[in-house]
């Protein structure tokens, strides 16, 4: 490479200049391929991040612990007024605590009554948050969990109370969970009591806001918000958090989950509905052209699909 | 073949990406999970900048190409695009080097900043013609303020801290530097 121009002054220049123009082209053909073909590029992003960042858990960890570690020493500064606040929040809690007692009894009881059972197959991995999206444009962390364990894109990921964001992004030991905050995150959600179906938008705030909502009217601060699972890429019932206004009259939700701590996060494995593909043996004989392509996708689900419509 | 000067010179090309890694390691800690009002300075760009101004010999192009690919990748912007902006950004820095060194630092920062004015339009204009959504006006506006108000900061740790500094013609490691 003539890059030292001291030695290479007559011929290096114009070669450098030549160099330098097709690394610009090429990157901008990165760029364009990108736009074009994302998700295969997304997938090369996926791995490129799964080889580098889960060999640098040893560097990370000590300096997120000892950062952890700083900010819980200046929480000891007001001690006495964290005190107070916990002794009349726990007034409050043991209030709640019997009520959530109480209604748990009579739950147990009416399930018993219906002999219902819950699904079993709504099962979790616990993932550990390794790093985050690390600019100030994208909400997303980056789980310790990947492939390996599981982990399919489009699963949701919960902390312990509410939803956290849903996967986009797995590489073979390390997953990507875009937050409910991103700018590019949508969830479709169900306003209870209501029971308004509307979409989650987030827009880099710290609470997304609510679109497309039908009848805003039926709607007020306090609400609650859970997944509607409409389209079958998400589970329903999800809690999310609580509706409030703010001061430019648009509707948000504060989120449940605490996204101040993101720790450990539950991914939800969320096995796909059998989905409708064709007509149904019975009412038309199927053609079998059609029939084979989505066959070949997904193979056992399209098999118990033929087995319902039996 | 190998004499001391020429190594000197490769050992600051090797520390550059080093200290690259270590701001983008410091990005990715997740300690800010919730967005935030005001971002951080990008000091990657701030340090790039202030580097390839000082001494261009020890930030050769494929570093940054490197560099700036790897954060592309790692960071979740659009990859190729912030690297090619930003090799035609130190390429302008780096031929006006000469002249700079001359400059008074204030109007060396004034050059600086709108070299990444430019690079925040630059990032944005492609974005929408090929119809992607851009980062909020508002937010990249904000990144590009705190960022040029860090680059004092980084052209001082530069120069004091690095002893990445102006070459003056007479100083002893002038043979790898300017024409």
């Amino acid at each position: 490479m003539a890059r030292d121009r001291a030695q290479t002054e007559t011929y290096g220049r114009p070669i450098r200049r030549m160099l330098v123009g097709i690394l610009v082209v090429f990157m901008l053909a990165i760029f364009l391929i990108w736009r074009i073909d994302s998700p295969r590029v997304e997938r090369l992003r996926a791995q490129i991040t799964d080889a580098i960042l889960p060999n640098m858990d040893w560097a990370m960890a000590p300096v997120t612990g000892i950062s952890e570690m700083i900010a819980n020493f200046q929480s000891y500064q007001r001690l006495y007024e964290q005190n107070q606040e916990l002794r009349s929040e726990l007034q409050e809690m043991r209030v709640w605590q019997e009520a959530a007692l109480q209604l748990d009894q009579r739950n147990a009881r009416l399930l018993d009554l219906n002999k219902v059972r819950l699904n079993p197959q709504l099962t979790w991995v616990t993932g550990v948050v390794t790093a985050d999206s690390g600019s100030p444009f994208h909400q997303s962390v980056l789980l310790n969990v990947g492939e390996r364990d599981g982990i399919t894109d489009g699963w949701a990921a919960m902390d312990g109370l509410g939803l956290v964001g849903r996967i986009s992004g797995v590489g073979n030991r390390s997953s990507r969970v875009l937050l409910l905050t991103d700018s590019n995150s949508r969830i479709p959600i169900t306003i209870l009591p209501s029971g308004q179906r509307a979409l989650l938008a987030g827009d880099n705030t710290p609470a997304p806001a609510i679109e497309l909502l039908d009848k805003p009217d039926l709607v007020r601060p306090g609400d609650r918000v859970v997944s509607s699972g409409d389209g079958g890429v998400f589970p329903a019932d999800l809690l999310i958090g609580q509706i409030t206004e703010s001061p430019g009259g648009r509707l948000r939700v504060l989120l449940a989950a605490d996204y101040e701590r993101l720790e450990f996060l539950r991914v939800i494995r969320l096995h796909e509905a059998p989905a409708l593909t064709d007509p149904g043996g019975l009412v038309v004989t199927s053609d079998p052209a059609t029939e084979n392509a989505p066959q070949e996708e997904t193979d056992d689900t399209a098999a118990t699909t033929g087995d319902d419509n039996g | 073949m190998v004499d001391p000067v020429s190594l000197h010179l490769w050992s600051w090309r090797l520390l550059y990406p080093l200290i690259c890694a270590v701001i983008v390691f410091a990005q990715l800690i997740p300690l800010q999970t919730t967005p935030m009002d005001i971002p951080p300075p990008d000091l990657l760009i701030a340090l790039t900048c202030a580097w390839v101004v000082r001494r261009p010999d020890q930030v050769p192009v494929v570093s940054v190409a490197l560099v700036f690919f790897l954060t592309d990748i790692l960071l979740q912007r659009p990859p190729g695009l912030g690297v090619a902006l930003m090799i035609v950004a130190t390429e302008f820095l780096r031929s006006r080097s000469p002249f700079m060194r001359e400059f008074p630092f204030l109007l060396e920062w004034g050059v600086v900043t709108v070299v990444m004015i430019a690079l925040a339009l630059g990032v944005r204009l492609p974005m929408q013609i090929l119809m992607l959504s851009p980062p909020p006006f508002d937010l990249s506006a904000r990144e590009v303020l705190v960022t040029t108000l860090a680059y004092p900061a980084c052209a001082a740790f530069c120069h004091f801290v690095l002893k990445v500094r102006y070459l003056h013609p007479g100083d002893r490691e002038s043979s790898g530097g300017y024409a």
